[in-house]
């Protein structure tokens, strides 16, 4: 009985090292940094295997976005509250509707200028990790969401 | 010769192998000191007559009685010898174990290595989400008209 209670114990502690091992050589631990730490960037480095140039092209890219990406959602959001601001005063249906159109519009402008940005990041990647990028953020990007106005860290302003 | 020098006492009761054995090495180790003697003494030293003693274990049959529980007794004893170390114990039980490793690891392996890729994919969503956030300021999940 001890030989089988030790027995079991040796392929439990077996099993223990095995699964770690598999956990270490399947874990990312770069990745759960860059997440850790909320790098962006660092995490685009590790996991799409940029190169120094290749990073700061990317970050070339991304400071010259913010810009125009600023500018649509700020015109957005104007809209947006022109249109409430409209729905408020009990205004025609048919401006409420041309407001909530206009809307609509702004809103596609800025998630296609954003969708172009992403495939021009993608186009310095290597093909293959340029394909995975834009499969993780192409389609988070049709839910975008323009009514608010949160800070970077998505937390909404009054 | 051999006849001559021979001088050991045959036939004299009681005869015993023994007895021949002594009378014979009595004579020897007197005539021992002398060259012929010498070879005589241990050429019967060798050859120290057990012809009786080889006659009666020709003759000598064992007969003993047929046991039954014998092929039993001689498995218990294996089997006690085979539990008496952690060694022997895994030896017997090579085959069970051997599958039941096999089986265990193969489990932890994967489930070691899934809970892994679950982790990655994990950050991965999180990170991607902060990433659109900074890339958009203006993203708010679940606020659409």
């Amino acid at each position: 009985m001890k030989y089988l209670l030790a027995t079991v114990a040796m392929v439990a502690l077996l099993a223990a090292g095995t699964a770690y091992f598999g956990y270490r050589m399947t874990c990312n631990p770069a990745l759960h940094a860059a997440v850790a730490n909320g790098d962006t960037m660092e995490w685009l480095r590790t996991d799409f295997h940029l190169t120094k140039a290749q990073l700061s092209d990317i970050r070339q890219l991304h400071a010259s976005y913010a810009g125009t990406c600023g500018e649509h959602c700020r015109m957005i959001q104007q809209e947006t509250l022109s249109r409430n601001a409209l729905v408020a005063a009990g205004g025609s249906r048919a401006a409420i509707d041309a407001a909530n159109v206009e809307i609509q519009r702004m809103r596609k402008v800025c998630e296609g200028a954003i969708e172009a940005h992403v495939r021009r990041v993608a186009a310095l990647m290597s093909s293959e990790d340029g394909r995975r990028y834009l499969a993780l953020v192409l389609p988070r990007i049709a839910n975008f969401d323009h009514m608010a106005a949160p800070d970077l860290r998505l937390n909404k302003s009054s | 010769m051999g006849a001559l020098l021979h001088l050991r006492v045959v036939g004299i009761p009681p005869y015993t192998a023994a007895a021949e054995i002594t009378q014979t090495f009595f004579v020897g180790r007197i005539l021992r000191d002398f060259p012929v003697g010498r070879v005589y003494y241990q050429y019967c030293s060798m050859n120290a007559s057990h012809d009786s003693l080889s006659e009666g274990l020709r003759g000598w049959r064992v007969t003993p009685p047929a046991d039954p529980d014998f092929r039993h007794r001689v498995w218990q004893r294996i089997g006690k010898r085979a539990g008496s170390t952690w060694t022997a114990y895994l030896r017997a039980h090579a085959t069970a174990w051997s599958l039941a490793s096999i089986i265990v690891l193969g489990a932890a392996a994967y489930s070691g290595s899934a809970l892994a890729r679950s982790q990655t994919q994990a950050d991965r969503e999180a990170i991607v989400a902060t990433y659109l956030v900074d890339l958009d300021p203006q993203i708010q999940a679940g606020l659409k008209p």
